[in-house]
């Protein structure tokens, strides 16, 4: 028997449009484009929490620094990042943390392989980042290691509206949900029941 | 004869997709700042007591890098404000970084000068000495 619990891959996340709200602390940001992106990140020989972000101070050991921008946000350059999955295919270990903790289990430092996260059964990260310090660590053996990511990239400007729409919420630990204020909430339930007022109603099929 | 659909015209429906209230997002941040990422300890019993910030600061959180310290020390800094966090070094080089430990291998080296990040939540900042060095590492916080 074949494990593959991935058959929703790519469908579980929220596909966020040009014009929808991010809301990070009290600010709201437009997103103006989506750019999805499958990225291959090669890190060479035996690294312990090697960053992958721009700031990554390693020389002459993998994948030069101005290669991973992408791989973290960047409020002051319009940029907010989710990564959503990432793949190996070089048999060994690794390990990953954001933040200072392990990114699979708040207390393990569980490693994945090819057979738990191959390139065709990738594992989910799904998180956000919206500052440079929000960023991927690995931990890896002494191999060349490819890792495949897939990132979207929202560029975003700041946007001194109000929502109008459910928005997504950023939170400084890298996790994001869907919020609405109570008046958008109260819209979408009158709305939803056809009642005056809201407004036009969605055609029930 | 061209066919023709008999289902109805469904609009795009964003608001199907399911959401919070505002009001927990609040609560959720606070709950965030309170667990932290950094709450495991660490095997370094010489690291200072983690610093919890409650107020806004325009420059506060000095601390000194005691003489040769080569086994690296770290602070944890928690703030539910965006801050901007400078580090500087006085005298002595410092090998300094944000949520990671400082290795031989990966360090970055300042002197008599600052490295700025913004953030908030949790964080936690990594130090040492070269050997023999010593000098003053201040964490000077503000407001973002």
């Amino acid at each position: 028997m074949s494990f593959t619990p991935y058959q929703i891959w790519k469908a579980a996340y929220p596909e966020l449009k040009a014009g929808e709200l991010f809301k990070i602390q009290n600010q709201y940001y437009m997103i103006i484009q989506v750019r999805h992106n499958r990225k291959a990140v090669t890190v060479i020989g035996s690294q312990t929490n090697y960053i992958l972000a721009l700031d990554n101070a390693s020389t002459g050991a993998g994948t030069a620094s101005t290669l991973l921008e992408s791989m973290t946000g960047n409020l002051n350059k319009n940029r907010i990042v989710h990564i959503e999955y990432v793949g190996i295919t070089v048999s060994d270990t690794p390990e990953f943390v954001w933040g200072t903790q392990p990114l699979q289990s708040k207390d393990v430092a569980d490693t994945i392989d090819t057979n738990l996260a191959g390139a065709s059964n990738p594992i989910e990260v799904d998180r956000w980042s919206y500052d440079q310090s929000m960023r991927l660590l690995v931990t890896q053996g002494n191999v060349t290691q490819v890792y495949y990511f897939d990132i979207v990239e929202y560029e975003i400007v700041a946007y001194s509206g109000q929502p109008t729409q459910p928005y997504w919420q950023l939170l400084s630990n890298g996790a994001g949900i869907y919020v609405a204020n109570e008046a958008i909430a109260a819209n979408i339930q009158a709305t939803n029941l056809g009642l005056p007022g809201s407004s036009k109603p969605i055609p029930r099929q | 004869m061209a066919q023709t659909s008999t289902k109805p015209y469904k609009p795009f429906q964003p608001q199907q997709t399911p959401f919070l209230p505002e009001s927990i997002v609040e609560e959720l941040e606070d709950n965030i700042w309170k667990m932290g990422n950094l709450s495991k300890p660490q095997d370094y019993t010489d690291g200072p007591t983690p610093v919890r910030i409650e107020e806004v600061y325009d420059v506060q959180e000095r601390h000194a890098l005691a003489t040769n310290k080569t086994t690296p020390v770290y602070w944890d800094l928690q703030t539910n404000e965006p801050k901007e966090i400078r580090l500087q070094a006085d005298g002595a080089d410092h090998y300094v970084d944000f949520n990671r430990q400082i290795t031989s291998d990966s360090p970055k080296v300042f002197s008599n000068t600052n490295i700025i990040v913004k953030t908030r939540g949790t964080i936690r900042i990594w130090a040492k000495t070269v050997s023999a060095d010593t000098g003053t590492l201040r964490i000077l916080v503000f407001k973002r």
